[in-house]
């Protein structure tokens, strides 16, 4: 079933924060970020008539959204990787909870980018697991991991400070 | 074993993006904003009436905007839901038509000839500035090009509509009204259409219950000065009487970018002693056949504009506008490109970003003509001609006026 334009609005007014806000995790910047997701849902909007309703329309904008992102980011003739683009991407810095942007910088890419996937972008567990091509419980295992490495990682800065 | 909890609320108000999205933004890239040419005159009729009543159904529910003392309510009136086509249910504003909220303001007959003085406006006993009701201007549906302002007046007395829109029809014209070519649709007892290409991407519309003859003598009198309503703009060449097609050589009160107040000026070069800027007129091109200018009386030197035309032998005919840049970046400029995807055959306009040599400008593709524009050197550039004018032309002469800024 083609999704509809009024579909995809409802969409994007009650989901661009997190759109935005996976997407310039991913991307380093809020800026790029901004205009991927317009981009990412002027697509969706543009191939509507493709959606074939065999997933959710947030899942399918998703992949339009982090392919779009994978192309802003192109490296000569090859696209990046999820993974890649993280682990080129500017790590995160905010001023409102530093502590938390140097944990996330210590993380690996795989594991930030679940993390990003999850917090970030607000995707369920099933969608992660579908992007990256790996099991639920994969996703589960490494957000265990990353949530024990920030927890670790906070607990040594607060020791130091 | 609180931790978690408390980490995961962390992450989630570190990952808090801000919340500024801009749904017309994505309908304007995704092309569904702007009507296509290839339209036909009923899906045209349905865009703008939907604006309308988008426009309209906003003044209900916008604070400050619920009282509409002259426009009329009830399903026969022009922003009644039914539109002002009639209520034949074609109006509505569904389907693909974009519902989402336009930032519109209701404005007097005054503040619109101030605040956009390039849209025609009728001065006949059915309309004029005394009898006009209602007027509402929807910014932003173009933010790149404030002179593509939307906007529409409702005069109660007759019951007429004028729109204002950023794109002509599109199709063959029949009727020529003071050089703009023109099509009149039948109401059949209801609301009859007048539209009036007035520039490729450009469009008037009248609608009323109205006759052919009486829509026609209204649009007769449209004229973009207030004070002088009755007379064109001095001819670029007064020894030609006024033509009567859209490719006749008078100056009239479409000429692109001098809309108001415009006089002529003898050479390029005496027109840039009252202008902000030092204007461009590359000798490649030849001499202009018309050299326009913001009448320095009117306005200030930021907002004077100078407008060249020119007769090309075998590029035919076309504008150079120039104005200062003010607050028109190419970034701004880039955020209105967008192209069709090729598996939508409906979709004809397109608009890109293009290479000038050294700048970039936007190149849209509107079905009937080019268009490109840039901003160099403090300078806004545009150069748009009529039907005849295809891309290559108007890329020729985007580059070379270009080269010239930098030279």
């Amino acid at each position: 079933m083609p999704a509809t334009v009024e579909a995809i609005e409802e969409l994007y007014r009650s989901r661009y924060a997190s759109y935005r806000g996976g997407v310039a995790a991913l991307m380093g910047s809020h800026d790029a970020a901004r205009d991927v997701v317009q981009e990412a849902f002027a697509q969706a909007l543009r191939d509507r008539r493709d959606f074939r309703g065999d997933g959710s329309l947030a899942g399918w904008v998703w992949r339009i959204a982090f392919r779009t992102a994978l192309r802003s980011r192109q490296n000569g003739h090859r696209e990046l990787t999820l993974d890649e683009l993280v682990e080129v991407a500017p790590p995160p810095r905010d001023e409102r909870d530093p502590e938390l942007a140097a944990a996330l910088r210590s993380l690996s890419p795989r594991r930030r980018l679940v993390v990003y996937l999850r917090y970030f972008a607000d995707l369920p567990y099933a969608e992660i697991a579908s992007l990256l091509d790996i099991s639920e419980g994969t996703v589960a295992a490494t957000l265990s991991q990353a949530h024990a490495e920030l927890l670790e990682q906070l607990r040594d800065q607060e020791a130091v400070q | 074993m609180s931790e978690i909890p408390d980490m995961e609320r962390r992450l989630r108000e570190f990952a808090a993006a801000p919340d500024d999205g801009d749904w017309n933004d994505v309908m304007r890239r995704a092309g569904e904003r702007l009507p296509s040419p290839r339209f036909t005159r009923r899906r045209l009729a349905v865009a703008l009436a939907a604006a309308v009543v988008v426009a309209g159904s906003l003044a209900v529910l916008l604070p400050g905007h619920s009282t509409r003392s002259s426009a009329p309510a009830g399903r026969h009136g022009p922003t009644a839901p039914s539109g002002p086509i009639g209520p034949g249910g074609e109006t509505h504003a569904g389907g693909d038509v974009p519902q989402d909220p336009i930032p519109e303001r209701k404005i007097s007959m005054r503040e619109l000839r101030v605040e956009a003085p390039w849209i025609p406006l009728p001065d006949s006993e059915l309309a004029n500035d005394s009898n006009a009701g209602d007027a509402w201007v929807l910014d932003g549906v173009w933010p790149s090009l404030s002179s593509e302002r939307f906007a529409h007046v409702y005069y109660p007395t007759s019951r007429i509509t004028l729109s204002w829109s950023e794109n002509g029809i599109g199709v063959p014209d029949p009727l020529v009204i003071n050089g703009v070519p023109a099509r009149f649709i039948p109401g059949n007892g209801k609301w009859a259409s007048l539209y009036l290409d007035v520039l490729p991407t450009r469009g008037l519309l009248l609608q009323g219950p109205l006759t052919e003859s009486e829509l026609i003598a209204v649009a007769q009198t449209l004229n973009t000065d207030a004070t002088s309503p009755g007379e064109p703009l001095p001819p670029a060449d007064p020894s030609t009487p006024p033509g009567d097609t859209f490719n006749g050589p008078v100056g009239y009160w479409w000429e692109p970018g001098v809309l108001f107040h415009a006089v002529s000026a003898d050479s390029v070069a005496a027109a840039g002693e009252s202008l902000a800027f030092q204007p461009v007129a590359p000798s490649a091109l030849g001499n202009p056949t018309s050299i326009l200018q913001t009448d320095p009386a009117s306005a200030p030197a930021s907002d004077r504009v100078l407008s060249l035309r020119y007769d090309d032998p075998s590029l035919g005919r076309f504008w150079l506008l120039e104005r200062p840049s003010g607050s028109v970046t190419t970034s701004l400029l880039r955020t209105g490109a967008y192209d069709c995807p090729p598996e939508q055959p409906d979709c004809v306009h397109t608009a890109s970003m293009v290479d000038l040599g050294g700048v970039s400008g936007l190149s849209m593709l509107l079905g009937k003509a080019d268009r490109i524009v840039w901003v160099e050197n403090g300078i806004y550039f545009e150069v748009i001609g009529p039907p005849t004018f295809f891309t290559p032309a108007a890329l020729s002469v985007a580059k070379t006026v270009a080269a010239a800024a930098a030279g």
